[in-house]
């Protein structure tokens, strides 16, 4: 008995993975107790709910966003490119310029998808800019090098570019210009949801899908998946493979460009250099999450992180007295991160990677 | 007396392939047993099971009476069974010396605050563990010895490096030694020499030997018994005559003998 | 008979015209990230130059230097035995070119900059950096010229020096390097000379309150210079003195080096003063991290992001340990009764945060810990725990060391403190090196599961790896508690993670000298330019980034990690140490 509990446990059976039991019991533990308090206590009417349903699904398809730039080039490339976060904080922060400047001369007022659109156009065009720049300048050379050296470097990158870009643009958080076609609600079922919120998921589904069909369809994406299943070979079928790698970091530039304007619209204030790196570190979470490597896995991952977030605190937390649980907010999804990481690095819905892979 | 390695049933299967399906197995101490079988046949993955890279799904794994299923790895080197890989896996940045001197670890025991304090027990455990590595690398004439000590690993010749990570395996003491091709990569003078050598292990320092092979002439020059793989399954077993002339290892070779070069795992 | 090889004139224009655009684009980086004009306040030379122009100056003599070596380069494209020189009107020519485009794009950025306000989204481009790039001429045709003119002849000195004689080009060198360091530590040079007991003509002649004085500059100048003439001489007289000394001397030699150099550290804040002790404290507290993550990452192999969160643990525990607030722990130890709880504390940390993240790949591992960090420093700051270690108030009178009776104040006596915490750490981490759990450790860092196999519980030394680091991070937090007396959880985010590991790589992972270094270079120079503050992580990020691609290795790498980081050169060993036609080159990771 002993030895088939010990056979199905895996070798080293030991108390390092006793705890790693007591903990997974303890978090569901845990989870269930808040949230069953939290719910009898009746604090929050379902119309608080629906709300927090959509505020998450809006604020996770940037996280989808950002993470689709994570998984592509970890498909690609298997190195964490760390600094995409500031890739999508670059396309935003240089997009509010653009951004005042077309309230300041009235485009916004007189042709507003126009002026969006503009907005968009920068932000993606600066996003792609940097990522390829970064690509080409920090990782290439770094290709074949043992897996922690691009990994040092992409933390390198991610605090010289926080730092370029507050040295470009000043120390000063700034907001986006509201928008007035953006601005009310919409009736879903009898809930008031912001038009925003909506705007914001829709667009960000349209993005997607527009990535899947790009990937699924085109010449590009094909050779983008050769080379994510293997680099030398594809190499060999005659496929530029620098070309390819550098497309993925464009992609993953311009889905960070778009999110930034997502960001900027759906969260006007608070645009600043340092803007990146928390929603990079939970994109991150959101590819592991889905399955790094795996493009709906991100999609997926971002969606499921952002409604985490968004009920977290007050669902969990709360219920169990934990005093201004929306502070935590940030807390609960990088713990969110370490427990996936810990108890399932393939991801929800990745494939199971062979160990060395995953 | 319980033999020195002994299986049964052992079954391992990676989501639909059955790498191993309900092998079996026994060696006696001072064997020299070789595995054979076509690429695929699931013999890496055997040794794997042995050495606790992986744990069986089902089956049972002995070494002198005691059940190694569910340890962990360094506990099965430290009950005295060592491997060697089949692409050549050292430390390639520490020097030869140190490499060697890893192999050690199990049969010392010096902990952190000995070292810090450089107690009395630690030198003498540190000389010895130095005397024993440069014993193993001596073994090999003067290929491995002298100015070879501080070199770092990565330096030497693809045969240097095969005869580092044996020199490694036995510093481990173990008393059956795994050897995954040996002959891998090496011209027909070297494969001869570590012919050979399979035997001096055995006759000169007493360790019992279970290798997977392809190159006939080895498997044919120094094994006591053969042990044909295929499909996960043993196939055959014997000497080397009765082995190479078994129709289901005719069979299974010439079946699928296009592909040359790694086991696949 | 000679092949001489040469590039046609278009391609060698083209080349200096390529040089000068790069280092152009990077001048124009180093102007609007703000660089120039924050150096700008402070002077090289005394109301001769500032820092910011001397910048300027260097990257305009660096267009040249750059677009010489470019050509040499390309003249030489395979190393042989004959070598075709640059001819001097060429390096003369290819420095100008590059240098003028250099100096074209300020030229550029002031023209642009008086038609349209370029400060309403870069804030760096004020009236003030105007006046500076255009060397205090302003939106003038002399504000024009004057940029690219010096631009211009620089880059062709530079160019010229490239081809000269190597000892004019050292002296040159070597005086741009050293008086740029002498006015960077002038202020320590200052404090350090008027002190009571010393002449107080002596730093005035020198330093001023802001940069060298000309007298200064001079003696630097002159120094190197002596150096250059008659240092190779000196040198090889003590050489040839040594070899004839008998081994008991050259022994007795060793031994008196080496306790000169302890007699020089024990004495350091004496010499130095309060102010410098001061940086000396925090440069250790740094120098004591290093040394633990150096445990970590160097030996060990485990990249850990979050160790900060181990120096916030050991500064927290101590503070609650032994803080006189009234509504915060109530312990009140004293610093030594706290000590080795703190220790226990934060090595139990450490195996709490090693044990879940054990199965863990490399880089999955650092961004957990990294995570990790954060977490720390969010539970530190929430309200939730704000009553047992204060929240974002932090928590305040921690009181001062003391031992017995004596209270242990000012920097000049904790730095004592901080020597003898350096001090154990450096030993443990010299005696585990060279030991069986340092060989593990080296084993587990270059193949995990080979390592296993090889009879290493690898489970084990890697919680060993983190609870010994955690330990030594926290000496560092408690000593850091202690000194400040108060702590808030900003002292604690992850930029201290990221110095630490900036040091250990600046310095050279896995080696131990490589961490003093990197600590001086790394936090010392920032303590002592206060303009660095804004730039220090920029100047981190860009570290970080041009170590790993140009020298991965470190400034002082220690063999074995120098080995492994520079893959590409072991493959090519690999091709030139086979010895067998059937080799493959092995990979030793990964499988």
């Amino acid at each position: 008995m002993a030895t088939a509990i010990r056979q199905r446990l895996g070798s080293g059976f030991s108390w390092v993975n006793l705890l790693l039991w007591l903990l997974r019991i303890g978090v569901v533990v845990l989870v269930i107790l808040g949230s069953a308090n939290t719910l009898i206590s009746q604090k929050y009417t379902v119309a608080n709910w629906v709300s927090l349903f959509f505020s998450g699904l809006a604020q996770g398809s940037i996280y989808a966003l950002i993470a689709l730039g994570y998984t592509m080039v970890y498909g690609i490339l298997l190195m964490i490119n760390f600094a995409h976060g500031e890739v999508y904080m670059a396309g935003a922060f240089t997009a509010f310029f653009v951004a005042s400047a077309t309230a300041k001369s009235g485009l916004l007022e007189s042709n507003p998808w126009a002026a969006i659109g503009l907005w968009f156009l920068v932000s993606m065009s600066v996003a792609t800019l940097v990522a390829v720049l970064l690509e080409r300048i920090a990782y290439r050379p770094l290709r074949n090098a043992p897996r922690l050296v691009p990994l040092i470097t992409a933390i390198g990158a991610s605090y010289f570019l926080q730092y370029t870009f507050r040295g470009l643009y000043g120390s000063n958080f700034r907001s986006y210009p509201e928008v007035a076609i953006l601005r009310g609600t919409v009736t879903i079922l009898g809930f008031n949801v912001p038009f925003v919120q909506l705007f914001v998921i829709l667009a960000a589904i349209l993005l997607m899908l527009g990535l899947n069909a790009f990937v699924e369809r085109t010449k590009t994406g094909k050779s983008m998946r050769a080379v994510a299943e293997d680099k030398e070979i594809a190499g060999l079928m005659g496929i530029d493979v620098n070309r390819v790698i550098v497309t993925t970091f464009a992609i993953g530039g311009m889905l960070a460009g778009a999110a930034g304007i997502f960001r900027g619209l759906y969260q006007p204030q608070g645009i600043s250099a340092f803007m990146g790196f928390l929603p990079g570190l939970k994109a991150f979470t959101a590819a592991v999450l889905g399955g790094i490597g795996s493009i709906p896995g991100a999609m997926v991952g971002g969606l499921i992180l952002g409604l985490f977030e968004s009920f977290g605190p007050n669902l969990i937390l709360e219920g169990l007295g934990i005093a201004s649980a929306n502070q935590l907010r940030d807390a609960i999804a990088i713990v969110l991160l370490v427990f996936v990481l810990i108890f399932r690095p393939q991801g929800i819905m990745g494939e199971k990677l062979s160990e060395e892979k995953a | 007396m319980p033999p020195i390695f002994e299986c049964e049933g052992l079954i391992k299967s990676f989501g639909g392939l059955t790498a191993v399906n309900h092998f079996e197995l026994q060696i006696e101490e001072g064997e020299i047993v070789s595995l054979i079988g076509p690429n695929g046949a699931g013999k890496t993955t055997l040794f794997n099971l042995i050495t606790g890279f992986y744990p069986p799904d089902s089956g049972s794994i002995h070494s002198d009476g005691r059940s190694l299923v569910g340890l962990s790895t360094h506990q099965i080197t430290q009950l005295g069974i060592a491997r060697t890989f089949q692409n050549v896996r050292l430390f390639p940045n520490m020097t030869v010396l140190q490499n060697v001197m890893v192999g050690q670890h199990s049969r010392s025991k010096s902990g952190v605050l000995a070292a810090i304090l450089r107690l009395p027990s630690f030198k003498a455990e540190e000389e010895r563990v130095m005397a024993k590595a440069k014993e193993q690398l001596e073994f090999f004439g003067t290929r491995l010895v002298g100015y070879r000590y501080d070199q770092p690993a990565y330096s030497l010749s693809y045969a240097n490096r095969r005869r580092l990570e044996i020199a490694r395996a036995m510093a481990t003491e173990a008393k059956l030694l795994l050897m995954d091709e040996p002959s891998a990569g090496m011209n027909p003078k070297e494969t001869e020499e570590i012919t050979e050598l399979i035997g001096q292990l055995r006759d000169e320092r007493g360790f019992t030997i279970f290798f997977i092979e392809h190159d006939m002439r080895v498997v044919k020059g120094v094994s006591d018994r053969v042990v044909a793989m295929d499909y996960g399954s043993k196939i055959a077993e014997g000497s080397y005559a009765a082995v190479s002339t078994d129709e289901h290892v005719i069979e299974a070779y010439l079946g699928r003998v296009s592909e040359d070069g790694a086991d696949g795992r | 008979m000679i092949h001489v090889r040469d590039l046609s004139q278009a391609s060698k224009l083209r080349l200096a015209l390529k040089i000068g655009l790069f280092v152009g684009i990077a001048m124009q980086y180093l102007i609007f990230v703000g660089i120039i004009e924050t150096f700008h306040d402070r002077f090289l030379i005394k109301d001769v130059i500032s820092i910011g122009e001397i910048i300027m100056l260097l990257v305009f003599a660096g267009s040249g230097y750059l677009s010489v070596w470019a050509l040499k380069k390309a003249l030489n494209p395979v190393h042989e035995e004959v070598e075709v020189p640059v001819r001097r009107p060429w390096a003369v020519g290819s420095g100008a070119l590059s240098g003028l485009v250099v100096g074209a794009f300020i030229a550029l950025l002031v023209i642009v900059n008086s038609v349209i306000e370029v400060r309403d989204v870069f804030v760096s481009i004020s009236p003030d950096l105007i006046q500076i790039v255009t060397f205090g001429r302003g939106e003038t045709l002399a504000g024009l010229v004057i940029p690219m003119a010096l631009s211009t002849i620089l880059a062709a000195i530079a160019g010229t020096l490239y081809i000269v004689r190597a000892d004019v080009r050292r002296t040159v060198v070597l005086s741009v390097v050293w008086v740029t360091f002498a006015a960077l530590i002038s202020d320590l040079i200052r404090v350090s000379l008027s002190r009571p007991g010393f002449p107080v003509f002596l730093s005035r002649i020198f330093t001023s309150s802001n940069g060298l004085t000309v007298v200064g500059t001079v003696t630097v100048v002159a120094v190197v210079v002596a150096w250059i003439v008659f240092g190779p001489a000196v040198q090889e007289k003590w050489k040839a003195r040594k070899s004839t000394m008998s081994p008991a001397r050259q022994r007795n030699l060793r031994y008196g080096q080496w306790s000169l150099l302890l007699l020089l550290l024990l004495l350091l804040p004496l010499i130095v003063g309060v102010f410098p002790s001061e940086v000396l404290n925090n440069i250790g507290i740094f120098i004591i991290m290093g040394f633990g993550l150096n445990i970590v990452v160097g030996m060990a192999g485990l990249l850990d992001l979050g160790y900060v969160a181990f120096f916030a643990v050991g500064a927290y525990s101590m503070a609650v340990l032994t803080t006189l607030q009234p509504d915060i722990g109530g312990f009140e130890l004293t610093f030594w009764a706290a000590l080795p709880i703190v220790i226990i504390i934060t090595g139990i940390a450490g195996l709490l945060v090693g044990a879940p993240v054990l199965r863990m790949r490399g880089d999955y591992l650092a961004i957990v810990t990294l995570g990790f960090g954060e977490i720390a420093r969010f539970l530190a700051l929430s309200d939730w725990l704000s009553p047992f270690i204060g929240g974002a108030q932090g928590i305040i009178k921690i009181p001062k060391i003391a031992i017995g009776a004596t209270v242990l104040r000012g920097p000049q006596v904790l730095y004592f403190l901080f020597l003898a915490a350096g001090a154990v750490a450096y030993f443990i981490s010299w005696r585990l090196k060279d030991s069986r759990t340092g060989r593990a450790w080296m084993a587990m860092r270059e193949d995990e599961k080979v390592a296993e196999a090889m009879g290493v519980n690898t489970v084990y030394y890697k919680l060993l790896a983190f609870g010994i680091g955690a330990m030594i991070a926290s000496l560092s937090g408690a000593l850091f508690a202690a000194k400040l007396g108060t702590i808030y959880p900003h002292s604690f985010s992850v930029l201290v993670s990221i110095t630490v590991l900036s040091l250990l790589i600046v310095g050279g992972i896995g080696s131990l000298p490589g961490v003093i270094v990197g600590a001086f270079v790394l936090v010392g120079l920032p303590e002592l330019l206060r303009e660095f503050g804004e730039f220090r992580l920029l100047m981190y990020g860009a570290l970080l980034i041009t170590m790993m691609i140009l020298r991965p290795e470190g400034i002082l790498p220690s063999v074995e990690r120098a080995r492994e980081l520079r893959k590409e050169d072991r493959a090519q060993d690999e091709v030139y140490s086979l010895d067998e036609p059937t080799a493959a080159p092995a990979t030793p990771s990964g499988d």
